[in-house]
């Protein structure tokens, strides 16, 4: 033995060592798939309803009518009448970019076609620990038990007949905010107070001739707003214009923002919203909405308007499961203004209709209510 | 036998013994690797490595014919000349450095090479799979367990090709294999009591897998789909009330997970579909009927996505099952009406 060639093995270590590099090359290519975008999902809704559009949801017998403003869920069957139209709006933040899906209308039935999609809170978290009840008292609506937007929010209290309150502010943040006397029940932000400072509590007081709008409620519970902090702000505008650049109607547009405003704590600003959105397209399902977010407010006179139209508008169409619900808000409210017998009936009467549904959920939630 | 200048020949002439073995011991071995790595690399297709090895003799031996007569000679020195190897390995140390850093770089290739070479066909089958290319997928998996056998992954990717193409045999075979090197790979008991439901009709056998699976599953998601079967399997053993109860925890526990984020319609779809099947077999008709409904909007959710609706892409095997149970449940519900 010689001679010893290394020539033979050159071919094969030349390719061995191509084919390692390439395999190292694709298996890195591949390794940066599953990032993950932040979430601030809203609720799956329908921003469209026009004409017969049906809904059954998980466990019930049959369809029932349904309409603008409603909120679906993965498992419901949707069912759109030759002629009718139905857009859907996906929660999920990463498909709020893509156009409004709008359900073919065949009459047939149809899923919802959202992967995710806040799912609806349930009523126990809805109302306020305690609420208005004194048509007398100049009790603050706006804004109160609220994280704000604008440094300069818009002012309102009951009005109560008179001539003119004396409003104040109670704040964290040591600025002088003297006094003001005003003849009207609803204000913009005076031009003599400095503006909110995020990081800071406030409450609003209305004083007339004595009486006061927080008399009773000297801890001021329920009754605070707060600025939020300019980066919040700035990511909850951009998360408006990404809803803004849906073409969309005005109303599923205000709704959205509502949903949105409310996802960040901002009631005082939602309730404005879904207002607006009513005044547009006055359904069941919006009054049903703004009904929970005056009780979660700490408005029960006002959640209670509100509860009673989407109870009559429920009644109109045959929306059973509004019906319920709005059966459900009325109990609540009445809860707070303590008037028990009536809470009784109410929630009673809710159990009877989802139990006709066979919606199993609404009615264990009406009856953990009656029992609480 | 290698072809030298003569200049060469003479200094190789005067090579320790010391070298020569060494350098001996050293091609033995760079042989051996380039032999094992050859037949890891081809074993997966029989065909190849049966015809590649009878093209490598007939070099072989035209080799070493050639080398007998004067011009195959020349031939090889012209190479050498025009390569300049032996100008540059001119001496029995320098051939015996370069033969043993082949042989490193071979260890190499053949131990973490192959490692990565078997994850990088694991990850090309995978994604065959994933389109539906169900041979191709077998193909690639053959080669990343004939360069790493001892994965139970890829024996249970596999055992899903050639479930995809109803082999149940080579599946449920694979699927045992893949526990047998790993026995906490929850998928893999799943997939395998499915299949003795599937193919075998054995409920026995299936509650057995599955519940040694749940057991081991630690995610509650893994629960939930091996608890939906189990309630199969008690179906299936027609024990209709713990099939129910079952069935109905599963439910809940898939709820429990969507709240979360999580896409578990095509379970909630099978689960409803099992508990309609579970209430007629009970003769209750109208609660079948709601539990068909329950199927037919979670399994609508599912067809009618972007992944199962986009043309010219390959129905996933979830879509498939989906567009059943939305058949199924119209059917019975609605007597067949509406696009299946």
């Amino acid at each position: 033995m010689g001679k010893i060639c290394p020539l033979i093995f050159i071919p094969f270590v030349i390719s061995l060592l191509v084919a390692a590099c390439d395999q190292r090359q694709a298996y890195t290519d591949l390794g940066s798939a599953s990032n993950q975008e932040a979430v601030d999902e809203l609720p799956n809704l329908l921003v469209q309803a026009k004409g017969s559009v049906q809904i059954r949801r998980e466990g019930w017998k049959d369809f029932l009518p349904v309409g603008f403003g409603a909120l679906i869920e993965s498992g419901d069957l949707l069912r759109v009448s030759d002629g009718s139209l139905v857009s859907v709006f996906c929660g999920s933040d990463s498909t709020w970019d893509e156009s409004l899906i709008e359900l073919s209308a065949d009459g047939l039935e149809h899923g919802v076609p959202c992967r995710s999609g806040r799912p609806p809170r349930p009523w126990s978290d809805v109302a306020a620990p305690r609420g208005e009840n004194e048509s007398d008292i100049p009790f603050v609506i706006s804004p109160r038990n609220s994280a704000l937007g604008s440094d300069r929010p818009f002012l309102r209290w009951n009005e109560i007949g008179v001539s003119s309150y004396t409003i104040s502010i109670v704040g964290e943040d040591l600025q002088n905010r003297p006094p003001i006397v005003v003849s009207e029940s609803e204000i913009p932000w005076p031009g003599e107070w400095p503006p909110l400072e995020p990081g800071s509590n406030y409450v609003l007081i209305v004083d007339v001739g004595g009486i006061k709008s927080n008399d009773g409620n000297e801890g001021n519970i329920g009754l605070g707003f707060w600025l939020l902090p300019d980066e919040e702000v700035q990511r909850i505008q951009a998360l408006e214009e990404k809803i803004r650049s849906q073409n969309m109607s005005a109303e599923g547009t205000d709704l959205l923002i509502a949903e949105l405003y409310q996802n960040n704590n901002m009631r005082a600003e939602a309730a404005q919203r879904l207002q607006s959105a009513i005044s547009v397209q006055p359904s069941a399902a919006m009054w049903l909405k703004y009904g929970r977010l005056q009780l979660e407010i700490g408005l029960p006179g006002e959640a209670i308007q509100a509860f009673n139209q989407a109870l009559s508008v429920a009644k109109a169409d045959g929306q059973l499961e509004i019906e319920a619900a709005s059966l459900i808000g009325l109990g609540l409210a009445n809860r707070i203004l303590g008037d028990e017998p009536a809470v009784v009936e109410l929630f009673n009467g809710a159990a009877v209709i989802f139990q006709q549904i066979g919606d199993q959920n609404g009615f264990s939630q009406a009856n953990e209510l009656l029992t609480k | 036998m290698c072809p030298q200048k003569d200049k060469k020949s003479k200094n190789t002439e005067n090579l320790s013994k010391y070298w020569e073995w060494f350098s001996f011991f050293g091609l033995l071995i760079a042989i051996f690797l380039v032999m094992a790595l050859w037949y890891r690399w081809l074993r997966p297709d029989p065909d190849f490595l049966a015809f590649s090895t009878g093209v490598v003799q007939l070099v072989a031996i035209a080799s070493f014919l050639g080398l007998q007569t004067k011009g195959g000679r020349n031939f090889v020195l012209r190479i050498d000349d025009t390569l300049g190897l032996g100008r540059r390995i001119n001496s029995p140390k320098r051939v015996t450095i370069t033969i043993w850093t082949i042989v490193g770089v071979l260890v190499l290739l053949l131990i973490p090479g192959s490692q990565q070479a078997a994850k990088f066909y694991r990850l090309r089958g995978v994604e065959a799979l994933e389109v539906g290319e169900y041979s191709r997928a077998i193909r690639n998996l053959d080669q990343a367990l004939s360069l790493a056998p001892n994965s139970a992954t890829t024996r249970y990717d596999l055992a899903n090709a050639y479930e995809e193409l109803h082999d149940y045999d080579r599946a449920i075979e694979e699927y045992q294999q893949s526990l047998e090197l790993d026995d906490s790979f929850w998928p893999a008991y799943n997939n395998l009591g499915r299949l003795y439901l599937l193919s075998k009709n054995d409920p026995d056998a299936a509650l057995g897998t599955l519940m040694t699976g749940e057991r081991r599953a630690e995610d509650p998601i893994a629960k939930a789909i091996i608890n939906k079967n189990i309630g199969w399997a008690y179906l299936e053993k027609e024990l209709p009330h713990i099939s129910m109860k079952t069935l109905l925890a599963t439910i809940e526990e898939l709820k429990s997970i969507q709240s979360e984020g999580y896409n578990v319609e095509v379970y909630l779809a099978e689960a409803y579909n099992l508990l309609a099947r579970v209430f007629e077999s009970l003769g209750d008709q109208d609660q079948a009927q709601i539990a068909l409904k329950d199927s037919l909007g979670y399994a609508l959710a599912v067809a009618e996505s972007g992944a199962c609706t986009t043309p010219g892409i390959r129905l996933a095997p979830d879509c498939l099952a989906a567009i059943r149970w939305v058949a199924e449940a119209r059917e019975v519900v609605y007597g067949g009406e509406g696009e299946p």
